[in-house]
């Protein structure tokens, strides 16, 4: 890497990998409802929260905190997620709802759980209190002192980049086995792409969906976890932290799964090298316009190829590459 | 005695709902009328106020004479604030000027910005433009939180007090109001005419709009660049009435969810219910402000969340109640018959 180190690339590798995994689940509910979810990021907050929870009341140090809390994350927004789907999203749309009224409602949904998440911190305060555990509720800084540390490249650095890309590609080659080699992920693909003739074949569709939705939710949290290690956590980190992942699923193309999960990847790394090497570039400091170049990969893949990455023509790559295929699903040019 | 007890949250009062009114009816043009799904609203409102912050006081300072340099430091623009201030006392052509400069200057930006934020998404699905304006308006606001030379970063500038004959409040709350009557009635007059059903046209059918020869795109960004003119007025009006303002005031959940809930909650493209849905909520926040210390000592917590979570439920319920909203839809009000005869009399007369 030329001029930077190595404890700001597997920063910026965590904060990649937590892009991808949520722009990947915010894809997966996309192709299902083909609703943007507007309450994703606030979502991955829980999962941060969880986290926080995690480390602060069972006092864990190293790789015990990722044992713990992400299996914890995993289920419980996995959960909300869900419930999000069922209790909401579905019965809205049965109501008949358009695009814009079921918009709305995540985005009502979206500021339901910062109400939440706000209350929970106030009760977490007091917890901590009692149990005089030193960390903060609102602007804790990142829990980067109590990550494990590796020697790597000469250099003592966080697990928290290694174990974060590690499960990216855990949760890429499982879903991608899910997908392509189960029944349950055929029928899954079937009832996204063509809901009315899968249930023809007797697929559960809303069974499907809700499945799509429980992992979309499951992986957001387990983003969360590794964004409450690299970054700030505070009740409001979601705000600004869905423009990213928009930006990821957008530029990936939004209706395919592992296009996204491409695409939050880039949108991660462009996001910190960005103003480092344009700093570098221009001679001053673009720290504070990290999002601007999410905003700028949004502006460009919209004017020129709305589908994004996986709607380019790749057809002889794609033979090569199982894994970009296996999106599968289609990628409209509107 | 209890007038001038209760005279500041009357002001207030006045002020959110003439406020919300004007923005939510610029939705509603948007939203409820043209179905352009403008998630990016907050956007054009803190673009009024960074107008009236940023560029505004460097015209008042020019004509009385002050040296507006570093305006945008938050150390020199108390000094800068005091002096416009003192030197503006009095002069009413100054303030006349400064008023309508702001007006003039906001709505223009206002509609730029407006133009340029639909430019990537204008022609695609409707989700996408919701997205790239939503991404938008929160860049948005980071600009103007974490960049000095915008409007003033983390501690925000003041603004002139144009109105300083009387209470600034009073007039700016009463000037609101008018405005907000206005809005009213002219965006009722637009959504009667011809326009209006133009816009309801393609809201149901873009491709029939689109085969019967209307540009579809244009009149989209036409509407877009009026309804973020008609929001960036509520900007000036919110920095005129604090006398000053920060990026932070400008959030999502303020200005562009609650809109969104009035609309909702009152019935979309029903500019009545739009009103209705203003008060609905407007109304039940000034009483938690007002009753905020009994509240809190009924809930562990704050208010203010507990408030958060209220608007989001009744966002939801109302949508699974009653989609349309409390007051639906009508169709268009056109000519009575009776008019239409006594036209074609009149013409077959002549």
């Amino acid at each position: 890497m030329i001029g930077i180190s190595t404890i700001f690339f597997l920063e910026t590798l965590a904060y990649a990998s937590t892009l991808a995994l949520l722009s990947l689940g915010l894809s997966l509910t996309y192709t299902t409802t083909r609703v943007p979810n507007f309450a994703h990021a606030t979502i991955a907050s829980i999962g941060t929260y969880v986290l926080l929870t995690v480390v602060g009341l069972m006092r864990l140090r190293g790789l015990n905190i990722y044992l713990y809390s992400i299996p914890a994350a995993f289920i419980t927004v996995g959960i909300i997620t869900l419930l999000q789907y069922v209790l909401v999203l579905k019965p809205l749309a049965d109501r008949g709802n358009g695009l814009i009224g079921l918009m709305i409602s995540t985005l009502a949904l979206d500021i339901i759980l910062m109400g939440v998440i706000n209350i929970y911190a106030d009760f977490l305060l007091q917890t901590f209190k009692a149990k005089k555990v030193k960390l903060q509720v609102r602007d804790q800084p990142a829990l980067r002192s109590y990550d494990a540390r590796i020697e790597l490249f000469g250099q003592n650095v966080n697990v928290s980049g290694l174990v974060a890309f590690a499960t990216l590609i855990a949760v890429a080659i499982l879903l991608w086995l899910l997908l392509n080699k189960t029944k349950t992920g055929i029928a899954m693909r079937a009832a996204i792409e063509n809901p009315a003739l899968a249930e023809v074949l007797g697929v559960n569709v809303n069974r499907m969906y809700m499945l799509a939705w429980f992992l979309a939710g499951g992986l957001a949290g387990v983003g969360g976890v590794f964004m409450g290690m690299v970054q700030k956590i505070s009740p409001a980190m979601g705000a600004l932290l869905i423009v990213s992942v928009f930006a990821g699923s957008i530029a990936g193309g939004i209706t395919s799964v592992f296009g996204s999960m491409l695409g939050g990847l880039l949108v991660g790394f462009a996001e910190n090298f960005g103003p480092y090497y344009s700093s570098l570039l221009l001679n001053m400091d673009m720290t504070g316009y990290d999002k601007m170049f999410s905003l700028g990969i949004i502006v460009v893949v919209l004017l020129l190829v709305p589908g994004g990455l996986a709607s380019l023509d790749l057809s002889g790559l794609k033979k090569r590459l199982p894994l970009l295929r296996a999106g599968g699903v289609e990628v409209s040019g509107e | 005695m209890i007038l001038e007890q209760y005279l500041p949250i009357i002001i207030g009062t006045i002020f959110y709902i003439s406020t919300y009114l004007i923005v939510t009816l610029s939705l509603n043009l948007e939203a409820g009328y043209a179905g352009i799904p403008d998630f990016g609203k907050m956007m054009f409102v803190a673009v009024g106020a960074y107008v009236t912050l940023n560029l505004v006081p460097r015209v008042t300072g020019y004509l009385l004479g002050v040296d507006t340099t570093g305006l945008t430091d938050s150390n020199k623009n108390i000094r800068i604030m005091e002096e416009i201030n003192s030197r503006l006392v009095g002069r009413y052509d100054v303030a006349a000027v400064t008023f309508i400069v702001s007006i003039v200057l906001a709505m223009g930006v206002g509609a730029l910005f407006g133009y340029l934020a639909s430019r990537p998404a204008i022609r695609l699905r409707g989700d996408f433009l919701a997205i790239s304006l939503l991404a938008i308006a929160e860049i948005v606001r980071q600009m103007g939180i974490h960049t000095d030379f915008i409007a003033g970063g983390e501690m925000g500038l003041y603004a002139p007090n144009i109105f300083f004959w009387y209470r600034h409040d009073v007039v700016v709350a009463l000037l609101s109001l008018a405005l907000a009557v206005a809005t009213f009635l002219l965006l009722e007059r637009m959504a009667n005419s011809p326009l209006g059903r133009l816009l309801r046209a393609i809201r149901d059918d873009e491709d029939a709009a689109k085969a019967l020869g209307k540009d579809v795109t244009k009149i989209r960004t036409r509407i877009i660049m009026l309804s973020s003119a008609i929001a960036a007025l509520v900007g000036v009006l919110a920095v005129y009435y604090s006398l000053g303002g920060t990026a932070k005031d400008f959030d999502r959940v303020t200005w562009t969810f609650w809109p969104w809930a009035m609309m909702i909650a009152g019935g979309m493209a029903n500019n009545v219910g739009v009103l209705v849905g203003t008060l609905l909520i407007v109304i039940p926040h000034q009483l938690i402000f007002m009753y905020k210390h009994a509240i809190a000592s009924y809930v562990p917590f704050d208010p203010a969340w507990l408030e958060k979570i209220l608007v989001g439920m009744v966002v939801i319920i109302i949508l699974y109640v009653r989609p349309q909203g409390l007051v639906p839809e009508k169709p268009s009000r056109t000519i009575s018959y009776v008019r239409v005869r006594d036209f074609l009399e009149q013409a077959e007369k002549e």
